[in-house]
C-alpha cells in the first residue's frame, strides 16, 4: 500500500512538472489549428512566448492570435501559394529560458520571430537576433532601450516616454494636480515611475509619493492608507493585472473614491472578474480598446470572438499585429532576404494596421493611444 | 493614520502567524522544514475557492472541506513519501528536498488545472465593515484576527494538554525512546501533518478571502515571510510563530506607512538578523543542547 501510495505521488509529480516545465522543443502549428510537420515549401515563422509558468495566461493570447492571423493569411492564398506556418517556443517569462530558445530559433531557418512577451527577455536576446540578422518583433516589451538595440529589435508596444507623457498630458487636461504613483520594481517599471516623474512635475503637478512594490506583493493597505489620508487625486499605478488587482481593492476597502489609473498590461479580463463594483470608473492608458471605431479593429473581435469564443486582450492584439505586419513585409520583399524583411519592419513609413495606417519609426510603433476605462462591467474606450 | 496602519499591521501579522504555526507544528516534532507547507497553503485555498466561489457551497462547509482534503494529501505526503525515507535512515535533507519537489509539483498542477490567472476570492462577509476613529476595520480583517487567537489557543491546548500533544513533544525529544515507551510514532507523526496541512490551508483560504482574491505567485511569498516568522519566533515554537509573525507584520507595515515599501523588506531582515544575533534560537526558541 505504502509503495503503491509513493507511486502515485512520485507519478503526480512527475506529471504535473512535465505538465508545467519549459518546452524548448516547438511545436509547429498549421494555421488550420492542427499540429503538423512544416512541408518543404512552407514559410517558417518563430514565436516566442510564456507558454508555462506565471505569465501563461498571455502566452495562450499569442498562441491565439498569431495563429488566427496565420489562418487567416494561408486561407486567402498564403505567399504565392505557399503557406505559412509557425513553431512556438516556451520561454516561461524568464530571460534565462528566452536566451536557450533563441540558440535554437537562429539556427531554424525563420524568416521573423513573434515575441518575446516582456522586456527583459527581449534585451536578452535582441542582440543575438541582430547578429543574425533575423526580425525579432517583441509583443509587449515597453523599454526604451529594446529597439535601440540594433535594427532587427522592434516592439508591438509604445515605448514608456511616450505612454507616461500622455498619461500626464491627459491627467493634467482633466484637471488633477496631486498624484501618488505606485510601480512594479523590474526594470520597466523603474523607467515608467522616472518618465512619469519627470512629465508629471515638468507641468507643476504635485508628486505627493511615489512607492515601489515587488511582483508578487499582496498586502498594499500601508502605503494606501497613507494615500488615503494624503488626499490625493489619482492613483496611478504601472502594475501587471494581479498587482492591480489588490491596488483596486485595498484603495476601495479603505475607502478611497478618487481615481485610479494603470499602465502595463493591466487590462485584463481578471480585473473586472475579481474587483466587479470596485472596478467602475478604473482607466487604463491603453494599446488596445476593443471598441476603437475602426473597420480593422471590429474586424479583428469579430473574428476573435469566433475562433476562441472570448473577446481578445491587449496582448492578443499586439502578437496579432505583430504577425500582421510580418505579413506585410514578406508580401512585399518575399521570404529570402530576412536582413531586409528586419529593416523594413524596424522603418516602416506606412504600416497597415487595424488602427489604419501608420508608420514605425525605430522599431517603434506611432500608433494612437486610447485610453479605456471600466464601465457597467466591461472594457470600453474613455477617450 | 497611526490606527488604521496598526489595524493594518495587525491583520497582516495574524496572516503571516497563520501560515507559520503549521509549519512550526511538523518542525517542532520532525525538526523538518516542511517547504511543501506554502502549496498545501494555496491548494487549501483553490479548494474552498471552487467549492465556496464556483460550486455556492456555504463558507463554512467549504471551509471545513478544504481544510480536510488538504490535511488528507499531506498526511498522504507523509505516508508515501517520508515515512518511506525515514525508515531507510534517510536524512532530514532528503525529506527536506522530497518537500520541496511535492510544493513545486502542486503549484505547477494548480497552473495546469486552474490556470495562472488571478482568481476571484468572495467576501463571506458581504464587505461589512466597522469605521470609528477616521479608521476602517472590515469584516475579514477580523475574522483573521479572531481566527489567528482560535487557532492558537486550540494548537496551545493539543499540544500542551493532550495525548496526542504529550506524544508529539515525546517524539520531538526522542523519537526512539518515544517509540520504546509504546508510543505510534508513524501514526502521530501522520496526524501532525493532517493537522499541520489543514493550518496551512486555513490560512490560505482566509488569506485569500481577506485580499479578495488568489494565484499561485503566493506560494513564494507565503513561504519567504513564513521561514522569516518562524525563525524570528522560535522554529518550532507556536507561540513563537504567532509572536514571528505579528512582530514581521508590524514591521512591515510600519515601515511601508511611515518610510517606504522599498525598505520594508531590508528593516524586516535586518531586525530578524539582529535578533538571531543576540538570540540564536530566535525570541521563543529554546536552545538545544548536543550531549556529547
Amino acid at each position: 500500500m505504502k509503495k503503491i501510495l509513493a507511486a502515485i505521488l512520485i507519478a503526480a509529480m512527475i506529471l504535473s512538472l512535465a505538465a508545467c516545465g519549459g518546452n524548448s522543443t516547438p511545436s509547429t502549428t498549421k494555421a488550420d489549428g492542427t499540429t503538423q510537420a512544416a512541408s518543404k515549401d512552407d514559410i517558417k515563422l518563430a514565436s516566442i512566448a510564456p507558454i508555462t509558468g506565471n505569465l501563461a495566461q498571455h502566452g495562450v493570447s499569442i498562441q491565439n492570435a498569431v495563429n488566427l492571423r496565420l489562418k487567416q493569411y494561408n486561407e486567402a492564398g498564403g505567399y504565392q501559394g505557399r503557406k505559412v506556418v509557425v513553431d512556438f517556443y516556451d520561454d516561461q517569462g524568464t530571460a534565462a529560458e528566452a536566451v536557450n530558445v533563441a540558440n535554437k530559433i537562429v539556427d531554424g531557418n525563420y524568416i521573423a520571430c513573434v515575441g518575446p512577451y516582456t522586456s527583459a527577455c527581449g534585451l536578452a536576446i535582441g542582440s543575438l537576433f541582430g547578429e543574425e540578422n533575423i526580425t525579432l518583433y517583441a509583443v509587449s516589451a515597453s523599454h526604451e532601450d529594446f529597439a535601440k538595440q540594433n535594427d532587427m529589435c522592434t516592439t508591438q508596444c509604445a515605448p514608456q516616454s511616450r505612454s507616461r507623457e500622455f498619461e500626464c498630458d491627459w491627467l493634467w487636461d482633466e484637471g488633477y494636480r496631486k498624484v501618488a504613483y505606485l510601480y512594479l520594481n523590474d526594470d520597466t517599471g523603474n523607467a515608467a515611475q522616472n518618465w512619469f516623474s519627470k512629465f508629471w512635475t515638468a507641468k507643476g503637478g504635485e508628486l505627493v509619493l511615489s512607492e515601489s512594490f515587488l511582483a508578487d506583493q499582496k498586502d498594499f493597505s500601508a502605503v494606501m492608507t497613507k494615500i488615503v489620508s494624503s488626499g490625493v487625486e489619482v492613483i496611478s499605478s504601472y502594475a501587471n493585472y494581479a498587482s492591480a488587482i489588490t491596488i483596486i481593492q485595498q484603495a476601495r476597502d479603505l475607502g478611497y473614491k478618487g481615481l485610479i489609473v494603470f499602465g502595463g498590461n493591466a487590462q485584463q479580463q481578471e480585473v473586472i472578474d475579481v474587483c466587479g463594483e470596485a472596478a467602475e470608473g478604473v482607466k487604463f492608458i491603453s494599446q488596445f480598446s476593443n471598441d476603437y471605431p475602426t473597420e480593422g479593429v471590429k474586424a479583428f473581435v469579430e473574428s476573435y470572438e469566433k475562433e476562441y469564443g472570448r473577446k481578445p486582450t491587449q496582448v492578443d492584439y499586439q502578437a496579432y499585429e505583430a504577425t500582421n505586419h510580418i505579413l506585410q513585409v514578406l508580401d512585399e520583399l518575399g521570404p529570402d532576404d530576412t536582413k531586409a524583411i528586419g529593416e523594413k519592419i524596424h522603418n516602416n513609413p506606412k504600416s497597415h494596421s487595424l488602427y489604419g495606417d501608420y508608420p514605425y519609426v525605430n522599431g517603434v510603433p506611432q500608433f494612437p493611444l486610447p485610453i479605456v476605462q471600466i464601465k457597467d462591467g466591461v472594457y470600453c474606450t474613455y477617450k | 493614520m497611526l490606527l488604521q496602519q496598526l489595524i493594518n499591521g495587525i491583520t497582516l501579522g495574524a496572516t503571516y502567524a497563520l501560515a507559520t504555526v503549521g509549519f512550526s507544528l511538523v518542525y517542532g516534532v520532525l525538526e523538518l522544514a516542511n517547504f511543501a507547507n506554502g502549496a498545501f497553503y494555496i491548494l487549501g485555498a483553490y479548494f474552498a475557492m471552487v467549492l465556496y466561489a464556483s460550486m455556492g457551497m456555504n463558507f463554512a462547509v467549504s471551509l471545513a472541506l478544504a481544510l480536510a482534503g488538504t490535511g488528507i494529501l499531506g498526511a498522504a505526503m507523509d505516508a508515501g513519501l517520508l515515512r518511506p525515507i525515514r525508515s531507510k535512515g534517510g536524512t532530514r535533507t532528503s525529506m527536506m528536498i522530497s518537500t520541496l519537489g511535492v510544493g513545486t509539483a502542486i503549484t505547477n498542477l494548480i497552473i495546469v488545472l486552474f490556470g495562472s490567472e488571478t482568481k476571484r476570492f468572495p467576501d463571506a462577509f458581504g464587505g461589512k465593515r466597522l469605521e470609528f476613529a477616521s479608521a476602517v476595520v472590515t469584516y475579514k480583517q477580523l475574522f483573521t484576527i479572531l481566527l489567528c487567537i482560535v487557532v492558537m489557543v486550540v494548537l496551545s491546548i493539543l499540544v500542551y494538554r493532550t495525548k496526542l500533544g504529550r506524544a508529539m513533544r515525546a517524539i520531538s525529544q526522542n523519537p526512539v525512546a518515544a517509540r520504546l515507551m509504546g508510543i505510534d510514532t508513524n501514526t502521530v507523526i501522520l496526524l501532525t501533518f493532517f493537522i499541520g496541512t489543514m493550518c496551512a490551508a486555513l490560512s490560505g483560504t482566509v488569506v485569500s478571502m481577506y485580499l479578495g482574491s488568489l494565484d499561485t505567485t503566493m506560494y513564494s511569498s507565503v513561504n519567504i515571510k513564513m521561514f522569516a516568522s518562524a525563525i524570528l519566533g522560535g522554529v518550532g515554537s507556536l507561540p513563537g510563530a504567532v509572536l514571528g509573525g505579528m512582530i514581521l507584520g508590524m514591521l512591515e507595515t510600519f515601515v511601508s506607512g511611515y518610510i517606504s515599501t522599498a525598505y520594508k523588506d531590508v528593516f524586516s531582515f535586518a531586525i530578524l538578523i539582529l535578533v538571531l544575533l543576540f538570540r540564536p534560537a530566535g525570541l521563543l526558541g529554546q536552545r538545544t543542547i548536543k550531549k556529547v
